[in-house]
């Protein structure tokens, strides 16, 4: 395991006070904490930033670190690489295994410190036996995972007790079908798969919220979908049948003769599936043909000279 | 991938958590809830005939994050209530600004 750079990743100076630590790492704390960020690995920066903070916040740590853990240190880095790596844990209530009265009087006065600390680590052991914490997680899916149905993997962290007291993160897999019709923001529950119960009690749930990604085509608003349909100048003007892409595939489409730019079409039930299925939008986007050659200039050399149109009228302007 | 295949419920308004469950859910005390409804985080219902407060489990997730944050970044409640709205606007821009791509 290649040593870490804490200070590189808080961005402070070997030489940097405790103060600059501190405000170092609230700053990143806040941009990168997973409940927050949208960025990709957010989670595993926040993981680094916590895990940098825990070691350079304790002088004793910092100190042994800075001897045995550095990659310049000089000390052996292996041997005391060990000790920095184990005993962060990320389950739980939160992200972090820090002291809460280190960030707020509030929060310790809230939990009379020790009731968060006791839910993330191994506080319990000795509490006979306690229904495990519930665990939550967000998942990203297709509109297709919502409209056909989908059995995805999600990830969870687990935070363990190893055998020398220690937590330790285990990564697990669940696999979970995503049902037809699921709603952005929508949460699926699964009794059973949250944190580990303590002694007989069973294990809390695991609830999953529902994220939807960017589609290429379809946009979503609740269970109605729309997109932007192409459609040539003529087709908008004397009417056409045209195709349209549907989540269900290909579809005829009727343009009414006259329809301007911007004009939305209804298909019926053609949106997201459910009880009540939602309706697809098609809005007309009139689009010029790509070549502008002499031909296509005389066609609308002739339109101009036969329509007397000014399209910048209710503007007041020629 | 040989994990079986866990089965699930949608979270409906109808699946409920009891004021006890709640606090059990997150790993903290009563007082904790008790302040994120007093600042409208959560918003419990009320049984009509033994007056306690229960909650659609769909909030369960909010009350995990309100606490994350607590916990993490030494927010108070009142941030707390703030940091959700602006993370949910944030989340709804980024969505109207994805599909106009």
């Amino acid at each position: 395991m290649a040593s870490k750079d804490y200070y590189q990743t808080l961005g402070v100076s070997r030489n940097a006070s405790d103060d600059e630590i501190k405000r170092a790492y609230r700053k990143l704390a806040r941009r990168y904490h997973p409940d927050v960020s949208d960025e990709e690995d957010a989670a595993d920066r926040f993981k680094d930033i916590s895990e940098a903070y825990e070691v350079l916040r304790d002088p004793e740590k910092r100190a042994a670190y800075d001897q045995y853990g550095h990659p310049e240190a000089t000390g052996g880095a292996t041997a005391g690489q060990q000790q920095w790596t184990t005993g962060f844990d990320f389950g739980g209530g939160g992200y972090t295994h820090v002291d809460p009265s280190e960030f707020s009087d509030f929060f310790e006065q809230m939990f009379g410190g020790g009731g968060r600390r006791a839910s993330a680590g191994g506080g319990f052991r000795s509490a006979g036996s306690m229904r495990g914490q519930d665990q939550t997680a967000r998942l990203d899916i297709d509109l297709e995972d919502a409209f056909n149905g989908a059995t995805r993997v999600i990830e969870l962290n687990v935070p363990e007790m190893a055998a020398n007291g220690a937590t330790v993160n285990r990564t697990r897999s669940v696999r979970v079908k995503i049902p037809k019709g699921i709603r952005e923001g929508q949460q699926l529950k699964l009794s059973g798969q949250g944190m580990p119960g303590v002694g007989q009690a069973e294990a809390g749930d695991l609830y999953i919220e529902i994220g939807f990604r960017p589609h290429r085509i379809f946009r979503l608003d609740g269970r109605d979908l729309s997109l932007d349909l192409p459609v040539a100048p003529w087709e908008a003007a004397l009417g056409a049948t045209v195709k349209t892409p549907t989540p269900s595939g290909p579809v005829d489409l009727k343009i009414p003769a006259g329809s301007n730019n911007g004009r939305k079409l209804r298909l019926k039930g053609r949106g997201m599936p459910g009880k009540q299925a939602g309706d697809l939008y098609t809005v007309l986007r009139i689009t010029l043909p790509p070549r502008n050659d002499e031909k296509a200039q005389k066609i609308y050399r002739e339109m101009a000279d036969a329509m007397a149109f000014n399209p910048r009228s209710e503007l007041g302007v020629d | 991938m040989n994990e079986p295949i866990i089965s699930c419920e949608v979270v409906t308004h109808d699946v409920t958590v009891t004021y006890g469950q709640m606090c059990r859910s997150c790993g903290v005390n009563g007082e904790w809830i008790r302040y994120l409804v007093e600042h409208g985080i959560l918003e419990p219902q009320r049984h009509e005939t033994v007056g306690t407060w229960y909650f659609s489990a769909s909030q369960v997730p909010r009350a995990h994050t309100a606490t994350r944050l607590a916990h993490d970044l030494g927010l108070n409640v009142a941030g707390i209530a703030l940091a959700l709205e602006l993370i949910e606007e944030n989340r709804k821009l980024r969505r109207r600004l994805a599909d106009q791509d």
